[in-house]
């Protein structure tokens, strides 16, 4: 259950893109206007465009940060270290907004040590610091720690998704599992989701309550048909009451989504590394169009903006984001890249399919987005 | 009135002294009573006396960035008694240094030198080896991968088949103590990339058959990625598993007349694809009297052949709940260790895993099937900071229940640059056991302890004292050989001694009543990683002083009994007879 981890870093970059203002002379503010639209390239090159007036050193920093927190968005941890690399000497607000962006980009580059280092250091910790350094703990096993982070910034947010979650999923850890159960409980009052299901779905099977088990993992299911762990854990509460045939044909379904998972991933290695070895753009857009028919589009989301990134023109990465960006429901940057897909190959008839069929479908949300 | 003060004061003296003895007594007693564990104990539970006893030439394992995935799966080693003197020799197998040189066309590949050879250390007397490697005609400098110790023609000496990242080295034992290389006669000479291997009768014949596991399909002219290294957080690495092709296992049939049979397709082997095969372990799960193999894979689901008894095998690892983590995940499976930990006479499997990976402890539910209690046990959390690899369930401190130790390492030079709290050189771990399969971090394992790059792990009684001592082997070092000065209780070793069933008695049962307990053992060398343990079964008693009866199921269907057997000796049961004979005093502690 790797998504909601990597989810739970999108909602919250997402969620630093200030509410959307208009157009304002102020480039960060019409920065921030761009990016809670989806347009993030445009919001990158006003602000790069903004950037070299370093006469005005009190915007500076400003424009700095807000370039770094763009390119965050766009999975360019390289770019946001880049855009604040000159802010030492920032006064102190706008340090901590840099270490803050710092942070993030350690953490998205998988450099947990320097991101928890980074993120220590900010003080009164906020909601997204303590969700950090909470995921931080939990990916090295450190269910203690992570669950006082988590259990933070709950405090501070208690509408925080993916810190409940969390916090559920380290008191089954730690076999905390009657707490661990009423945590789980309680978030399912307002997010009645899949992996919510599934964890409390696990939290049974280790209570060894295999028949409460075996209905947590249906509800599961019945909202997440494909979904392994699931398919897994419900085999394996058949199996320990008894249903032999409905253990094996659920182990049976299990291997099928298991073997495609694997395939899945030794793909995304093969084609990773790779890309690593040769610096070719065109696996990057492989990588993306290939994880997104693996059904993971944050991944193909991040190939597709790492191939955008080394290469603006290249049509299959953009059409794959445009359609990455759909499937997690976030119809107006969709339209947004199909749009501008079309402004560069205007009879790219896939493109225009998919966009009629987005205006089509969901029009309504992408007007209100 | 002098002499009574005098009398009195000497009654007060006396009284004194004699409370004080008691006291001191109560002490002790508390002491032994509440420290069966090594955790408790003040003095460390392994010493490695490997230096002193003459162990010293260092493994090689390629280049010392290793950047292709052979060079840092290390190699193993096995304890036996290779010249039948009755003392154990220790096995150490060795890889080699590699070259790197350009390809025709672009990128790199890898050249494989001649190593420095395995060691075939001989214990010339006790405490005291000598390398006998070319007296004894073990001469192998190729690149050795792991060891199977069995005795595959009955003829009551060890043989060995060295595994190797190239054809696989079957050593066949002359009967005194020297050897000669039979693998291509005997069919063994598999020219892949072999790691962990098990001598087992799987068919029932008497005969020892042969598992061989594989790693990976690698190409020396043709690496992956060109030859280039992978990259990990912009690191330099070597590129793991996905990268290649997964191998195939090979399970040989002895034919009984010095040569083996590829039975791997007819066995019904071929059903599954390849796997990163790493640890092979066998044992009879479901106790339907004929063995079955556990193979702990590489980052994909574990296998666990069951024996239909019909020649053939099929893989129930994951509907017995044997083959994933908790969350369905294919962990990095290294080791594997087998064994009846909660007492209940069923076999519960402990698998090794990567870092930030729980170890897997499953635990047999009494019907062959198992139930994933790697974070109940104690065992899956305490290893997560660790990457292990060799593991043996084994009763450290001789009270009767199996404690775990494993060795650990991370595969990556440059690990620490990698990611939170990864070390190239890691601790190894001893857990004490609690009891009914639980288990905590023993306080003091000695030098098991100190952070080296550990790979594979062989037990067995080395000073006789009847205690399990550890042959540990290091990726890039000199191996440890590790003195287990934890063993408290008492103890009676068992040796078999197979007419009808294999000569070792390997895959017999063993039950074992005794101070009102039910102990169950199963002979065997296989498990751990890339090495072979001693066949002899140590039981520790705690403070019974007798083994009340023994049973032992021996694998041709044979049953015999005997008892009361004396703590504190070693005895050999015959399959042809039935008896159980002294055949030493344990020495001193």
């Amino acid at each position: 259950m790797r998504g909601p981890v990597i989810a739970a870093f999108l909602a919250l970059t997402a969620a630093m893109a200030a509410p959307a203002v208009g157009r304002d002379r102020d480039p960060v503010e019409h920065a921030r206007a761009m990016r809670a639209a989806g347009d993030l390239e445009g919001a990158e090159a006003l602000l790069e465009a903004a950037l070299p007036d370093r006469s005005d050193t009190s915007s500076a920093p400003r424009v700095a940060i807000e370039l770094a927190r763009c390119r965050l968005e766009m999975w360019d941890a390289e770019g946001a270290r880049d855009a604040v690399a000159d802010g030492e000497d920032w006064s102190e607000t706008l340090g901590l907004d840099r270490i803050e962006v710092l942070a993030i980009a350690d953490f998205m580059s998988g450099r947990e040590a320097s991101a928890r280092e980074r993120f220590a250091r900010l003080p009164g910790a906020s909601p997204v610091t303590q969700h950090y350094l909470g995921l931080i703990d939990f990916n090295a096993g450190r269910f203690e720690r992570a669950l006082e982070h988590f259990s933070r910034a709950l405090a501070s947010d208690p509408e925080d998704y993916y810190s409940a979650l969390h916090l559920g999923w380290c008191l089954l850890e730690l076999g905390r599992l009657e707490e661990a159960r009423a945590a789980l409980g309680k978030l399912l009052e307002r997010a009645d989701s899949p992996e919510v299901w599934q964890l409390l779905g696990r939290v049974d099977l280790r209570a060894e309550r295999f028949a409460d088990a075996s209905a947590r993992f249906r509800e599961a299911l019945a909202r997440s048909p494909d979904d392994a762990e699931s398919v897994f854990g419900l085999a394996t509460a058949l199996r320990r009451l008894g249903d032999g045939d409905g253990a094996r044909e659920a182990f049976d379904r299990f291997r099928v989504l298991h073997r495609r998972h694997q395939e899945a991933l030794r793909r995304s290695y093969v084609l990773t590394q790779r890309q690593l070895s040769s610096g070719d753009v065109t696996l990057l857009e492989e990588l993306a169009a290939h994880a997104l028919s693996a059904g993971d589009p944050v991944e193909a989301e991040r190939a597709a903006w790492r191939a955008l990134r080394g290469d603006a023109a290249r049509v299959g990465a953009r059409l794959t984001l445009a359609r990455a960006l759909a499937s997690a429901g976030r119809y107006t940057a969709a339209a947004l890249h199909y749009r501008r897909l079309l402004r560069a190959v205007p009879d790219h008839e896939v493109a225009t399919a998919e966009l009629r069929a987005l205006i089509r479908d969901h029009g309504r949300r992408v007007d209100d987005e | 009135m002098r002499r009574a003060a005098s009398i009195g004061a000497g009654v007060v003296v006396l009284l004194f002294v004699l409370g004080a003895v008691f006291v001191i007594v109560l002490v002790v007693r508390g002491i032994r009573k509440d420290s069966p564990g090594a955790g408790d104990r003040a003095s460390p539970a392994f010493v490695d006396i490997a230096s002193a006893a003459g162990l010293r030439r260092p493994n090689v394992s390629g280049s010392d960035e290793r950047l292709f995935i052979f060079e840092n799966i290390g190699s193993g080693g096995a304890l036996l008694d290779s010249d039948g003197d009755g003392l154990l020799d220790a096995l150490v197998i060795n890889a080699g240094p590699v070259e790197i040189v350009e390809r025709k066309g672009g990128g790199l590949r890898p050249r494989l030198l001649p190593g420095p050879g395995c060691s075939l250390y001989r214990q010339s007397s006790p405490g005291t080896f000598e390398e006998v490697s070319e007296s004894a005609g073990m001469r192998f400098d190729g690149w050795g991968v792991g060891a199977a110790v069995g005795d595959v023609d009955n003829d009551g000496d060890l043989d060995v088949l060295i595994t190797a990242f190239g054809p696989n080295r079957f050593y066949l034992n002359r009967g005194d103590g020297t050897f000669i290389e039979r693998a291509r006669e005997a069919g063994l000479d598999h020219p892949g990339f072999s790691t962990s291997a098990a001598f087992l009768d799987h068919d029932g014949d008497g005969l020892l058959d042969l598992y061989v596991a594989n790693y990976v399909e690698f190409d020396l002219e043709r690496p992956p990625n060109d030859g280039l290294p992978c990259r990990e957080h912009g690191v330099a690495i070597s590129c793991g598993p996905p990268m290649h092709d997964p191998a195939r296992d090979v399970l040989y049939r002895n034919l009984g007349d010095g040569r083996f049979e590829d039975i791997t397709e007819s066995a019904g082997l071929g059903a599954q694809p390849g796997a990163y095969g790493l640890g092979v372990a066998a044992g009879d799960f479901d106790r339907d009297g004929r063995p079955d193999i556990y193979v702990a894979n590489d980052t994909t689901a574990n296998f666990l052949w069951m024996n239909r008894g019909d020649g053939t095998f099929a893989d129930e690892a994951l509907f017995r709940g044997a083959a994933l983590s908790e969350n369905a995940q294919g962990q990095a499976g290294m080791g594997v260790a087998v064994g009846d930990v909660n007492g209940d006479g069923w076999l519960d499997i402990l698998v090794t895993n990567y870092q930030d990976e729980p170890n897997a402890y499953y635990e047999s539910l009494g019907d062959g099937t198992f139930a994933d209690r790697s974070a109940a046990s104690g065992l899956g959390p305490a290893s997560r900071p660790y990457l292990g690899w060799g593991a043996a369930f084994l009763d450290v401190t001789l009270d009767g229940r199996l404690d775990v130790v494993v060795v650990n390492g991370h595969v990556h030079p440059r690990a620490a640059e990698l990611g939170a709290g990864a070390s190239f050189e890691q601790p190894g771990l001893l857990f004490e056991s609690l009891g009914g399969g639980s288990y905590r971090p023993a306080a003091s394992s000695g030098d098991l302890a100190r952070p080296r790059n550990h790979r594979g792990l062989a037990a067995g009684d080395i000073d006789g004292d009847g205690d399990q001592d550890l042959l540990v082997t290091l990726l890039d070092g000199p191996p440890l050989l590790l003195e287990n000065r934890a063993g408290a209780g008492k103890v009676i070793g068992l040796v078999l001694r197979g007419s009808v069933s294999n000569r070792e008695g390997i895959g017999a049962r063993i039950e074992i009543d005794a101070g009102g307990r039910l102990i169950a053992r199963e002979v065997s060398r296989s498990g751990s990683y890339l090495s072979a343990h001693d066949a002899a079964v140590l039981v520790g008693l705690g403070d019974a002083t007798r083994a009340d009866r023994v049973r032992i199921a021996w694998p041709s269907g044979r049953r015999g009994e005997a008892g009361p057997l004396e703590a504190g000796s070693v005895w050999a049961a015959e399959e042809a007879n039935g008896s159980v004979r002294r055949v030493r005093r344990l020495g001193p502690r």
